[in-house]
């Protein structure tokens, strides 16, 4: 995503929860304003005009999904990358609904170590999420 | 003319009928904006009828939105005047309903406002006296929840949810199928819970009873150091009782005392419910159903993002939560492995 764009949606951001919300006296309405300022800050990491945020993740989900082929899960062609990011990891969350949900009936030292990575791999996201509803 | 006044008019037109009172006014019409479930209006009704009367009342109307659909308004009026004959159940008294939604344009009741405070779970530490205080009124909880796995099933409305359906995971299923209509993608870490939940089912309790779907102290009222009523049963269902002692103990629900509902520890909780309800609650059966609360609040953000992005709510908490999952997904992964 161009820094300008950043900037602006973070701008506008930063506008309804500093600058709108203080002043609306209504609770429901208030709510509303910093719903969307953290809606705002949250979508400039992840819009489509911005690929390369959705390849990064790509790229995380199939650490994942190798961990589960170390472990046994069958292997399956490669989904093709291109042209959209966004079909790729399409194809990889249906690969790994597929693999977990095998995981279950594997022996438990093996699920506690897919799941370590799961747990990883959560700490990553939240790591990038802003949260302002519910401080 | 803006929602509230539409809402207030067409409730004062109803009240109007009900009471057979032409003179009745509405004051103090408020929508409360906390939860997100059914639609919630405070208002006071006056009248006369043998003199002067005056009632403060809670409307519960159909959401434009809510996460707990489908709501089920002659269910929910059923089940409210069946546990009124039960022993043990404070709630408020349900007063009327417009099950066709003619007065204010989606189905209704209206109940009696319940005086009193609905501590949360974040100040238990602050809102009780002492330990023992908080403990005391933890255990009188347990005691409404005992009751309510009392009830004879027979005297359930026929349309409750899990009521024809034998299955112990029958709750899970439901909200498997709700998770798999409302996601956008599958989600990795609630692929992984529905799986161990459907691999390690044999850990329910084999009990099967009235479940409220959402008890914890966020909805009781208390008044004078009584339980005088327990609120929001439109997820209330035919299960396993331990999953509302789950749900007592969900991590969204035990406060900075890091306790089941900010209120008992986990072995005070299952002591208590073993003293009344007259049988033990084994830890991997609570571990199991734990997993399932957490899986099902995770669901419902899904649900909210469905809601939103399908343009059936302009509400933006439901698009923001959907960006919230992580936190929740945390929860999931905490109660998989809880010595982890």
């Amino acid at each position: 995503m161009p820094e300008s764009a950043r900037r602006l949606l973070d701008g506008i951001a930063r506008a309804l929860a500093e600058d709108v919300s203080p002043h609306v006296h209504d609770p429901f309405a208030q709510m509303q304003c910093k719903a969307a300022a953290e809606l705002l800050g949250n979508l400039a990491n992840e819009l489509d005009w911005a690929p390369e945020p959705i390849r990064r993740r790509n790229d995380e989900l199939r650490r994942l999904l190798e961990v589960l082929r170390q472990a046994g899960w069958g292997t399956r062609p490669e989904p093709d990358e291109s042209p959209a990011p966004s079909e790729a990891r399409a194809a990889l969350l249906g690969e790994l609904a597929d693999a977990l949900r095998w995981l279950s009936t594997q022996p438990a030292p093996v699920q506690e170590t897919i799941d370590a990575q799961l747990r990883a791999d959560l700490d990553r996201q939240v790591a990038s999420l802003r949260r302002g509803m519910f401080r | 003319m803006g929602e509230g006044e539409d809402v207030g008019g067409g409730l004062r037109s109803f009240l109007a009928r009900q009471l057979d009172a032409d003179d009745l006014t509405i004051t103090g019409l408020r929508r409360h904006i906390e939860g997100f479930s059914w639609e919630t209006w405070d208002l006071t009704a006056a009248w006369t009828a043998d003199g002067h009367r005056k009632q403060r009342l809670i409307a519960r109307r159909v959401p434009e939105a809510g996460l707990a659909a489908p709501y089920d308004v002659p269910g929910q009026w059923e089940l409210a005047q069946a546990l009124r004959s039960a022993p043990g159940i404070p709630l408020p008294e349900p007063l009327w309903i417009d099950a066709p939604g003619s007065a204010t344009g989606r189905p209704l009741f209206l109940m009696e406002h319940v005086e009193g405070d609905v501590p949360a779970p974040w100040n238990t530490h602050t809102y009780f006296r002492d330990d023992a205080h908080r403990t005391a009124v933890g255990r009188k909880l347990v005691q409404i929840l005992a009751a309510i796995h009392a009830v004879p099933l027979s005297s359930l409305p026929a349309g409750l949810r899990g009521i024809d359906d034998l299955s112990p995971t029958a709750e899970i299923s439901h909200f498997e199928r709700v998770y798999e209509q409302s996601r956008e993608a599958p989600e990795p870490v609630l692929e992984r819970a529905f799986g161990w939940l459907a691999a390690n089912a044999d850990a329910v309790s084999g009990h099967r009873t009235l479940v409220h779907g959402d008890f914890r102290i966020g909805n009781a009222i208390l008044r004078d150091d009584e339980v005088v009523a327990m609120l929001d049963w439109e997820l209330a269902h035919v299960g396993d009782p331990v999953e509302d002692l789950a749900n007592f103990a969900h991590r969204l629900y035990r406060g900075k005392l890091g306790i089941p509902s900010g209120l008992l520890t986990v072995d005070e909780l299952l002591a208590a419910y073993a003293e009344e309800a007259g049988w033990d609650v084994s830890l991997s059966a609570l571990q199991f159903w734990l997993l399932f609360n957490d899986v099902r609040s995770a669901t419902l953000f899904h649900v909210a993002a469905r809601l939103f992005a399908d343009g059936d709510t302009r509400d933006l908490r439901y698009a923001a939560f959907s960006r919230q999952q992580p936190y929740l997904l945390r929860h999931v992964m905490a109660d998989l492995h809880p010595d982890a």
